[in-house]
């Protein structure tokens, strides 16, 4: 006897215990139904594993971040800026391409910084409209001392964001990148797939085959 | 009505799947009463002003009765049915009791019609899928789903085989689990908890009640019907077993995904996101054995009834899973949360995965029990027909209705403009819906012509070979 | 290790099942328990609409019996003085059941609400079959300015009685009982009370906060939207009779509202005591719905104890 991890239940058990075993899993009728012994499919299995890597990857907290004011600070200062100014009041050009132009000069003075924003900046863009409309409200968020973080941009307005979380005992109001949901969930999976492991090797070998023909 | 006398007969004297049959029935007649409310309710959203103005018959009185009767009368009575003859039929052994079967049937039957009048009348405890008060809560526990447990478990634990088949693990453990579902998720009500909590925890009810009841049991009826009646072997117990300890672990713990838009803790979200498409596991576990194991019979998806029903469930699980898994996640759920397109996964949840392989029990356990073939295999057909096409002419229209509510909320339509871009699918959702209703009234019919002139079965032929002599 | 160990199983099952539990429900409940503190929005909330409004000991036919009253007080109930600004009272009266932010201080959540409404508030002095009035009050506690809840009769000896006989009958405002006339006839089956936090909020107001919500039985957030959300219903729309009008009929209001009636609620008689005659008003319905006459018929007032009156009110109280 002797365990083998491979074959743990078959390893644990007595040779003969282990005959009568395959006699009732292969002979026994249950309801006239027989249950055959074939592996988890490979495809089945590739599946699995796409479906956990899916589970976190597509909830993954980042993906779904709303922009928040602290995203378009830099641009208010640089819609202030004389440069920016001079291409918005270019009286040769039409609104719209004045527009259009200020905001693409602002892209591209931001672009020559790194910024912790730069990839949120990219999923929401803004327009010279929507900036013109924000930036007195962002300046005036700014000016009193608000962390910019904890506000979200809907449409015209800003809100603090709705986000239950909390640091060091008080509540904030930012969307995390990370949290400890997903911390449990990598312990639970983990937890389940050891467990449904250890028992799918223990269960008859698959060789261990019941054929329907010999039950009736 | 010969049923009452077994009520104080004694046990030998109880013919065998008595109760099976009176569930069987009771059940089929909770459908068409369910779905009659339904195509009601729906016909007030598509004509605003029909049957109005009237306290017994108004829209916020009758929507949760239709909703209860249907999963308490039509899919918990077909599954009290599966239970009663699934069970001892897999234990190569007769019924523990069918004294108590015949006691559940009455605690069960006038349980419900006690809590869907109550509910009628306006008494509720105002929480979603747990409506009925906690009264009734506690009689459909101890009352309703213990008795059935009981004899569940007494079967199993006497049957004459060594092996618990694949489809009694579920049977057993979704009974028990439902007792739990009760009790916890009721907590609110019995001890007054407020706020968030109840919030929490009545979705927390609504999500197990689905999970931990519906969806195994439905699954293990396909894991019976379909080996039993194709002749095959089940594909995998292995994938059985994946199947099983999946759904007990990541079916029981997602339901903070239902409150994605409330203040719930952020982590307690992103858990329970996560675990919201790990329930494709389980579901494809599912479709994975049920489908292998029509290996080589797919011709009786079109020859055989009881196949058609339960492979078109075990298939319509496949489009209800990734809809389910996909749209509780932050990505998707801001735009679908709270429109028609979640009616439309519900109904294809209840009605089209669920319903099709109760059908397919109540179909096939009928002719077994009462020995008789179908009366008309034709209107059974029509049966099918009529639950499919009008199964899908509901989910399509109410798909279509959530998208544009979806829309309306994100590009902020007046609501009234969402209310009348949705009225053609609300037309068509009544549509689909009643020709449900009209077909369930004709599967009663047959089953009744059944019970009373079908043909019967020569003794000695085997259940299973009904389905090659049709 | 035998064959087939269906005990092992069971155990199995068993752990598995207490495993997901314990992460599904000890541990938020835990955590929402001691979490999130109410504010003035909340707490004002918690004792507008009582111990419960859905099925419950005190009102099990939801005829909503032992409901709070809320109440606008201009003047000291017992000296008769003005007050330089009104105070928004709850008054419970002998034999209604407290919100269970008062019976059990600690669903209030936050420490220092706990304490103020403890040490300043006395709000465990309270006992509810004498009845019991409640206000709100800021006060400070480490620093921190908080709001929390005061019982009126244990600071100041205010009895309901005295309270309901200074308040005019008009600024009583009885948006318990119109809450739970919500739950009653399924408001909200279409109505939602969730705000989403994308992009309703501009359409339908902020989304609930923690905090919010305690207190609140049920919270009935909805869940199947299929008319506009109500929770800030009263900032957007606060004429009484827009929603008067809204309720006996939509249609008179909105053509294509697919809202059901609710004229059953005014009862059988208006506010000036006449009878309403359901049938005629119907029928001059129909012939203004026809267009052969140029005016819809008029919408009978609610009598004040009427239930329509009373789901108006809490309409007009979700603030």
């Amino acid at each position: 006897m002797g365990l083998r991890l491979d074959r743990p239940l078959y390893s644990l058990t007595t040779h003969d215990e282990n005959l009568s075993a395959q006699h009732i899993w292969e002979y026994e009728s249950l309801g006239g139904i027989k249950e055959n012994n074939n592996p988890v499919p490979a495809p089945i299995a590739v599946l699995l594993v796409l479906i956990v890597t899916t589970a976190f990857m597509l909830t993954f907290p980042l993906w779904g971040q709303r922009p928040t004011a602290a995203i378009y600070s830099d641009y208010v200062d640089l819609l202030k800026s004389p440069e920016v100014q001079q291409v918005l009041d270019n009286k040769d050009l039409t609104p719209y391409q004045s527009d259009a132009q200020a905001m693409k000069l602002i892209e591209d003075r931001l672009s020559h910084f790194p910024s912790p924003y730069a990839f949120q900046r990219k999923q929401h863009i803004m327009t010279m409209d929507h900036l013109r409309y924000l930036a007195p409200k962002i300046t005036k968020l700014r000016e009193s001392g608000a962390d910019m973080e904890q506000y979200s941009i809907i449409g015209p307005n800003i809100v603090r964001q709705n986000f239950f979380r909390l640091v060091d005992g008080k509540i904030v109001a930012k969307q995390p990148w990370w949290d400890a949901g997903y911390t449990i969930d990598i312990f639970y999976v983990i937890y389940f797939f050891a467990v449904v492991f250890c028992l799918i090797k223990g269960l008859p070998p698959t060789s261990w085959e019941p054929d329907h023909t010999k039950a009736h | 009505m010969g049923a009452f006398k077994y009520l104080f007969g004694k046990e030998e004297e109880i013919p065998q799947g008595t109760a099976a049959i009176l569930f069987g029935f009771g059940s089929i007649v909770w459908f068409i009463i369910g779905t009659g409310l339904g195509s009601f309710n729906a016909a007030k959203l598509a004509f605003p002003d029909f049957v109005t103005g009237n306290y017994a018959f108004a829209f916020g009185h009758m929507r949760q009765v239709h909703v209860m009767t249907v999963i308490f009368g039509w899919i918990w009575g077909a599954f009290c049915m599966a239970f009663m003859y699934i069970t001892p039929a897999l234990g190569n052994t007769k019924l523990w009791s069918e004294k108590l079967g015949v006691w559940n049937v009455l605690t069960w039957n006038v349980g419900l019609a006690l809590g869907l009048s109550t509910l009628w009348c306006g008494m509720t405890s105002g929480r979603e899928y747990s409506d009925f008060i906690w009264p009734i809560d506690l009689w459909i526990a101890f009352l309703i789903v213990l008795p059935t447990g009981i004899n569940v478990w007494m079967t199993i634990i006497n049957r004459r085989t060594q092996g618990i088949y694949t489809t009694n693990w579920f049977f057993a453990a979704a009974s028990f689990m439902t007792i739990i579902v009760f009790l916890i998720g009721n907590l609110p009500e019995f001890f007054h908890l407020t706020g968030l909590n109840e919030a929490y925890m009545t979705w927390w009810f609504a999500h197990n009640i689905l999970g931990l009841l519906i969806t195994p049991v439905a699954a293990a009826i396909s894991y019976y019907i379909i080996p039993k009646i194709t002749g095959n072997p089940l594909y995998s117990h292995r994938v059985g077993h994946l199947h099983f300890w999946s759904l007990v672990v990541f079916y029981s713990t997602p339901a903070a995904h239902h409150l994605m838009g409330s203040p719930l803790p952020e982590w307690l979200k992103s858990f329970a996101s996560v675990e919201g498409v790990l329930i494709l596991i389980p579901a494809m576990a599912f479709v994975c054995n049920i489908t292998l194991t029509m290996q080589g019979r797919w011709r009786m998806f079109v020859e055989n009834i009881e196949i058609r029903y339960a492979a078109t469930s075990s298939l319509l699980a496949i489009p209800l899973n990734m809809q389910g898994g996909f749209q509780q996640t932050r990505a998707i759920n801001w735009y679908v949360h709270g429109t028609g397109w979640i009616v439309a996964h519900d109904h294809l949840a209840l009605l089209g995965f669920s319903t099709f392989a109760e059908v397919s029990a109540v179909v096939y356990g009928m002719q077994t029990l009462m020995k008789r073939k179908l009366w008309s295999y034709s209107l059974q057909n029509f049966h099918y027909w009529m639950l499919l096409v009008g199964f899908g002419i509901y989910w399509t229209t109410m798909t279509i209705a959530g998208l544009i509510q979806g829309a309306g909320k994100v590009f902020e339509v007046p609501y009234i403009d969402v209310v009348i871009a949705e009225h053609p699918y609300m037309i068509g959702r009544w549509f689909g819906g009643t020709m449900v209703f009209i077909g369930n009234i004709v599967w009663l019919y047959n089953m009744y012509m059944t019970a009373k002139s079908g043909a019967e079965v020569p003794e000695g032929l085997l259940p299973q070979e009904i389905a090659y002599d049709r | 290790m035998a064959f087939r160990e269906y005990k092992m199983g069971g155990m199995f099952f068993g752990f598995a099942l207490g495993f997901s539990m314990l992460i599904t429900i000890f541990f938020p409940t835990i955590y929402i328990t001691n979490h999130g503190a109410p504010n003035d929005y909340g707490l004002d909330k918690t004792m507008t609409y009582g111990h419960n409004n859905g099925f419950t000991y005190s009102d099990p036919f939801l005829k909503q019996w032992h409901k709070p009253i809320k109440a606008v007080l201009s003047k000291d109930p017992v000296t008769g003085q003005a007050f330089a600004k009104p105070m928004t009272v709850y008054v419970y009266r002998a034999g209604d059941p407290f919100p269970s932010t008062i019976t059990h201080p600690r669903v209030l959540a936050g420490e220092g609400v706990i304490a103020l409404s403890k040490s300043k508030g006395k709000i465990e002095a309270a006992d509810d079959s004498k009845g019991a009035v409640f206000t709100l009050a800021n006060g400070a506690y480490k620093g921190k300015e908080l709001s929390y809840i005061v019982d009126l009769t244990a600071t100041r000896n205010w009895t309901p009685t005295q309270v309901l006989a200074a308040v005019p009958v008009a600024q009583q405002s009885h948006a318990s009982q119109g809450r739970t006339l919500y739950m009653r006839e399924g408001c909200w089956w279409c109505h939602t009370l969730l705000p989403e936090e994308t992009q309703d909020w501009e359409t339908f107001g902020r989304p609930p906060l923690v905090g919010d919500l305690n207190g609140q039985s049920p919270t009935t957030f909805g869940s199947d939207r299929k008319a506009p959300d109500l929770l800030h219903v009263g900032s957007r729309n606060s004429s009484r009779e827009w929603i008067t009008m809204h309720l006996f009929n939509p249609r008179l209001v909105q053509p294509h509202s697919i809202m059901p009636r609710f004229d059953y609620l005014w009862g059988d008689k208006d506010a000036n005591g006449k009878t309403i005659n359901y049938t005629k008003w119907r029928k001059d319905y129909l012939e203004y719905a026809a267009g052969k006459t140029i005016y819809p018929p008029e919408v009978p007032t609610p009598a004040k104890s009427s239930e329509a009156s009373h789901l108006i009110e809490y309409l007009l109280d979700l603030k």
